[in-house]
C-alpha cells in the first residue's frame, strides 16, 4: 500500500517552488529557450538550400528526377496536397503538374530547381495550395515546446534528484517520516507546475505576436501537453533512482535525450525514411507528444484519435513512479 | 526501568573495514547518553544505523522494545554531523519546510525562541554562520518535539560562544525529560551534558559508565605535565618510575599514581621544573589510559 501524507508531500513541494523561482537563471532559461529555438531553427532552415528536397509523386509523372529530389509516392493527390501544406514534403507532383507551397521558402527553391532542369523537361504546370497553411515556423513551434519539456523534465527532475542525493540533502530527508514516493511526487510536481504554466504563456505569447493555426480545442492540446511533461518526468526519476553521480547521470541523461530528439521529428519530416526508423520513432513518447501537438493544431484531431499516445504517457508516468520510488536511495552508502 | 533504546551487537563493514563490531548498549528515558570516541571510531556509524539511514550486517536496534521501523521517526529528532538543506529558503521557511513534514509539530515562534534563531530569521540559511546553522539544524531536529534526538557532533567546529548556546539548548532540551544520544570528541562537553558516556574506540564500546563513576574506576591518576625536549627524553628512559606518560607535542604528560615517588624523581633530575603543571585526571586522560590515544587522533 503507498504511504502518501499530504502534509509531507505540501511540504517538499511549497520547499521546491520556492527554490525554482528564487533561481532567476533557470527560470529565465526555462522561458527563453523555446523562443530562441524557434527563432534560430527557423532561421537556420530557411536559409539553408544546399540540402535535399522531400517531393511526393503519385500518377505517372516523367518529370526529370533532381539529384536534390528524393521522392516519396503517396496514394492520392488529397494526401499529398496534405503532406505539402504541412511542410512534410517540399513539393508534391502528381501527372505533369507540380504542387508548391507558397509559405515555404524550401518549396518555391524546389520550384526553381524543377523548372531550371533544362529543355529535357517536359512542360509542367504549377499550382499552389490554398486555404490554411502551415508556415515552416509554425509547424516547428510545438515541436521546440515539446523539446523544451524533454530537456526540462529530464533535467530539472533527474538531474536535481542525482544533485540532491550527493549532496546529502535526500540523507537529510530519509532521517524524517517523508516516504520516497512523497518526495519523487513532489520533485515532479513541483518542476511539472513550472513547465505547464511556462508552456501556457510562450504558447499564448507566440500566438499573439505571430498567430498561427489552431484547428483543435486548447485544452486537448493542454491535456497531450501536460501528460506528456509528466511522461518525461518519469523517465528522468528513473534515471535518478540509484544514481549519486552527476557526470554519469549527465551521460546517460544525454544518451536518451539526443536519439529522441532526432527522431521524433522535431525540426524535420522523417518523410520519406526507412520503415524502422518510423517504428522506432513511434516508440517513443516524445514523438507521440509532438505529432499530436501537431495534429490538434494543424489537423484539428481530437483526444480520441491521439489515444495511443495518451497510453504511452500515461504508462511510462506510473511505470516512472512506481520503479522510481521501489529502488529509490536516499544516500549514495546504504 | 525498560531502555527506551536498546542495541543489541550491531555489526557494520565498509569493505574491508569493520566499523563498528558488536555494539552493545541501552539508553534509558530521560538520559543523556554520549558516545565519545576519536575521528573513525565508529560513532557516526552507529548512530546513524540508528537513525536508520545506514542498514546494519547484523544485530538489533530496538526502540521503546520493537524493532526500529520508519513509524519511529515521527518520535526521533536528528541532528547530521553535517547537513545540507534545500537551497535558497530563509532559516525560518526551512524550519516550516521541516515541521510540516510530521504530525506533532512544536510551534515555529516557540522553536525560534529556544534556539535564539529570531535575529536571522529571515535570512537564506546558506548565509548564516556555522554556530548560527548549527542552531537551526538543532531547531530542525527539535521542530516534532520528538522523544529520542541523535546529535551527531552537534558543537564541532564552533567557537567557545557558539558552542555554550548549543548545549544551553540541549540541557532545556534535557530539562523537559527528553532523551538524547549525542557523539562528541570534546570531553568538556560530555562532562557538561552527559549522564552516561559510553567510549568507542576501533568501533567497539571499550569502557562505559558515568563519568564520575569512569574516572574512579579507571583513571585515579594525577597528571604531571612538563614540556621541552630533554623532560620528554628524561621520562621516556625511567619508565620504572613514572609509569604511563604520554608525549603532547611539545611536552610529556606523566600519569602517575605516585605523586610524591614522580617529583622526588623530577626534583633530583637536572630538568627546569619551573614550568611543571599538576591536575587532576579527566575524560581526556582516561580515554589515554584505555586506548592510548588522543580523542581527536
Amino acid at each position: 500500500m503507498i504511504n502518501f501524507r499530504w502534509h509531507r508531500f505540501w511540504s517538499i513541494f511549497q520547499a521546491r517552488n520556492r527554490e525554482f523561482y528564487r533561481d532567476w537563471g533557470t527560470l529565465g532559461w526555462v522561458f527563453l529557450f523555446p523562443i530562441l529555438m524557434v527563432i534560430a531553427f527557423g532561421y537556420i532552415f530557411n536559409l539553408d538550400d544546399n540540402q535535399i528536397y522531400k517531393v511526393a509523386k503519385s500518377g505517372t509523372s516523367t518529370l526529370a528526377v533532381s539529384e536534390f529530389f528524393q521522392y516519396i509516392d503517396v496514394e492520392t493527390a488529397d494526401e499529398g496536397i496534405e503532406k505539402l501544406k504541412k511542410h512534410r514534403v517540399d513539393l508534391y507532383i502528381e501527372d505533369d503538374k507540380v504542387w508548391m507551397n507558397d509559405t515555404s521558402l524550401k518549396s518555391k527553391t524546389a520550384i526553381k530547381l524543377l523548372q531550371a532542369a533544362g529543355d529535357d523537361q517536359p512542360g509542367f504546370t504549377v499550382g499552389k495550395v490554398d486555404g490554411q497553411l502551415v508556415r515552416y515556423v509554425d509547424w516547428l513551434f510545438p515541436g521546440i515546446l515539446c523539446l523544451n519539456i524533454l530537456w526540462m523534465s529530464l533535467w530539472g527532475v533527474g538531474w536535481v534528484i542525482v544533485r540532491h542525493r550527493k549532496l546529502g540533502i535526500l540523507k537529510r530527508f530519509k532521517a524524517s517520516p517523508v516516504t520516497a514516493f512523497e518526495y519523487l511526487l513532489a520533485q515532479m510536481t513541483s518542476r511539472m507546475l513550472v513547465l505547464i504554466l511556462c508552456g501556457v504563456m510562450v504558447f499564448a505569447g507566440a500566438y499573439l505576436l505571430n498567430p498561427f493555426p489552431v484547428e483543435g480545442r486548447l485544452l486537448d492540446l493542454l491535456i497531450v501537453y501536460s501528460m506528456g511533461c509528466f511522461c518525461h518526468a518519469a523517465i528522468g526519476l528513473i534515471i535518478a533512482a540509484r544514481m549519486s553521480s552527476e557526470e554519469l547521470a549527465n551521460g546517460i541523461l544525454n544518451l536518451i535525450t539526443y536519439p529522441f530528439m532526432f527522431i521524433s521529428e522535431i525540426w524535420f519530416s522523417l518523410e520519406g525514411s526507412p520503415d524502422w526508423v518510423l517504428g522506432l520513432a513511434k516508440l517513443t513518447p516524445l514523438w507521440h507528444m509532438v505529432d499530436g501537438m501537431r495534429r490538434i493544431m494543424f489537423e484539428g484531431a481530437a483526444l480520441s484519435e491521439l489515444w495511443l499516445g495518451l497510453v504511452i504517457f500515461s504508462a511510462v508516468t506510473v511505470i516512472g513512479l512506481t520503479i522510481g520510488s521501489l529502488a529509490f536511495r536516499w544516500n549514495p552508502e546504504s | 526501568m525498560q531502555a527506551v533504546l536498546k542495541i543489541e551487537k550491531l555489526e557494520k563493514r565498509f569493505g574491508k573495514l569493520r566499523a563498528v563490531r558488536g555494539t552493545d548498549f541501552d539508553v534509558h528515558a530521560g538520559q543523556c547518553f554520549g558516545l565519545l570516541g576519536p575521528n573513525g571510531a565508529g560513532k557516526s556509524t552507529t548512530i546513524e544505523m540508528i537513525e536508520g539511514i545506514i542498514t546494519p550486517d547484523a544485530g538489533h536496534i530496538l526502540y521503546k522494545g520493537k524493532p526500529f521501523d520508519g513509524s519511529g521517526r515521527e518520535e526521533m529528532g536528528v541532528q547530521f554531523q553535517s547537513t545540507s538543506l534545500l537551497p535558497k529558503l530563509t532559516v525560518r521557511e526551512t524550519l516550516e519546510s521541516f515541521s510540516l513534514m510530521y504530525r506533532k509539530r512544536v510551534p515555529i515562534e516557540e522553536l525560534i525562541d529556544l534556539c535564539q534563531l529570531r535575529e536571522f530569521q529571515h535570512q537564506r540559511h546558506e548565509k548564516v554562520s556555522g554556530g548560527q546553522k548549527q542552531r537551526l539544524l538543532l531547531a530542525i531536529a527539535l521542530c516534532h518535539d520528538p522523544e529520542l534526538i541523535l546529535l551527531d557532533e552537534p558543537t564541532t567546529g564552533l567557537d567557545p560562544q557558539a558552542r555554550r548556546h548549543v548545549w544551553d539548548i540541549v540541557n532545556s532540551v534535557k530539562k523537559r525529560g527528553k532523551t538524547i544520544i549525542l557523539t562528541t570528541h570534546y570531553m568538556d562537553e560530555a562532562q557538561q551534558l552527559c549522564d552516561e558516556i559510553a567510549i568507542m574506540d576501533h568501533g567497539q564500546i571499550i569502557a562505559r559508565g558515568s563519568p564520575r563513576d569512569l574516572l574512579q574506576e579507571h583513571c585515579k591518576q594525577t597528571v604531571v605535565y612538563l614540556p621541552g625536549k630533554e623532560a620528554v627524553d628524561f621520562v621516556k628512559g625511567h619508565p620504572d618510575v613514572f609509569g604511563a606518560a604520554f608525549e603532547t607535542g611539545e611536552g610529556i604528560e606523566i600519569m602517575t599514581t605516585d605523586l610524591s615517588r614522580c617529583l622526588e624523581a623530577l626534583s633530583q633530575s637536572q630538568l627546569d621544573i619551573s614550568q611543571m603543571n599538576i591536575r587532576q585526571s579527566n575524560l581526556e586522560d582516561l580515554f589515554l589510559t584505555l586506548t592510548g590515544k588522543g580523542l581527536r587522533g
